[in-house]
């Protein structure tokens, strides 16, 4: 199974082999936190890909925001090193290190963004979550429009662990997204 | 939790000639939670954009923001006010281009909807869009077209179905 449905080299047929991308679980935000939490995840599949309509509570100003994305209950920043690059609609910037936040691009409740018609979507691979011979890596592509605002973001993330990944627990940023909103969807998949 | 097989291949758009300037999807049920589309294709001669409706909404409902980098450097552009959304960059031809479509929660109706894609244009380089249709209504339909020139043939467009649990 392609992760993200990389096609292949022909033109005809489908380009997603059929029975290889199954759903695990599903978990919508509350209004009333800010982590959202994946657990007892099956170590049946080579990936897992999370995708997501999300924003947050808080009405406190500044887009994109942050949010960060545990691992087995590790919370240390330090055991993550995380680059992205951004396009905002009319500057390109690239950020990132180690210990470095993980960038969601997912609006909180501010400005244009108060509208509760208007959510971040995204799309998260964990590659080879269950190999306990290397640090595990992920990748993110995410973004928020507006209509006049807005952003879109490319990220790689790296857990320096090499323990098989049990749990996965999206914490948002305290200030700037504050808790997932009610209608805030997370779900989870497992890829053959 | 509770597991399923999912990410349904729906329906595949093989290009067959060369006189084709719009493909749609019309009538997709709402039984699943994402849509995904894969379009592998290229065009007969070179075209501003390939753009994308829902709804067969002509209306100034759409706005997006594009990340773009290329053979000597990269921008980061938006449209609001929209009256479609552009699926591809740096004018593509006939060398081909990729785009994989996202559309979350395509059925949601408290929701407008946001779509994500990745594009490549092999003769220009990769991109990522973030589009927007100020709208609630459940997606039903989905064009893409272009103007000025046609589909080539052999270029596919495949819709995927993914349903949470």
């Amino acid at each position: 199974m392609p992760i993200l449905g990389v096609i292949d080299s022909g033109k005809s047929g489908h380009l997603v082999v059929p029975n290889s991308y199954y759903s695990i679980a599903t978990a919508n935000g509350t209004g009333s936190s800010g982590t959202i939490t994946f657990s007892s995840i099956p170590q049946t599949y080579s990936h897992l890909q999370i995708r997501y309509m999300a924003k947050g509570t808080s009405t406190a100003g500044g887009y994109p925001t942050s949010s960060n994305l545990y691992f087995n209950g590790d919370t240390n920043a330090s055991n993550h090193s995380s680059h992205n690059l951004r396009g905002d609609g009319s500057s390109v910037a690239g950020g990132g290190g180690p210990g470095a936040d993980a960038p969601f691009a997912i609006p909180g409740s501010y400005g244009s963004w108060s509208s509760s018609s208007i959510l971040g979507v995204g799309v998260i691979d964990i590659l080879d979550y269950t190999n306990t011979n290397k640090n595990k890596v992920i990748r993110t592509i995410t973004g928020a429009d507006a209509n006049g605002t807005g952003g879109v973001l490319l990220m790689s993330d790296m857990w320096i662990n090499t323990s098989a990944i049990t749990s996965i627990s999206i914490v948002a940023d305290s200030t700037y997204i504050g808790n997932w909103s009610s209608n805030s969807q997370f779900a989870l998949y497992g890829i053959k | 939790m509770t597991a399923g097989a999912t990410y349904v291949p729906i329906a595949t758009q093989t290009i067959s000639g060369t006189s084709t300037t719009n493909v749609t999807f019309s009538s997709i049920t709402n039984a699943y939670t994402d849509l995904v589309v894969i379009f592998e294709g290229a065009t007969v001669a070179q075209v501003n954009d390939l753009t994308l409706q829902f709804n067969s909404d002509s209306g100034s409902n759409y706005s997006y923001t594009r990340i773009v980098g290329y053979g000597s450097g990269q921008y980061s552009d938006r449209t609001s006010n929209s009256t479609s959304i552009s699926i591809t960059i740096g004018s593509p031809g006939t060398q081909g281009h990729t785009s994989i479509l996202h559309i979350n929660n395509y059925a949601n109706t408290n929701v407008y909807k946001t779509m994500l894609l990745r594009t490549s244009n092999t003769n220009y380089g990769p991109g990522a869009i973030i589009g927007l249709w100020r709208n609630t209504s459940a997606i039903n339909a989905i064009s893409i077209s272009i103007s000025g020139t046609t589909y080539s043939s052999g270029s596919t467009f495949t819709l995927y179905g993914i349903a949470s649990a």
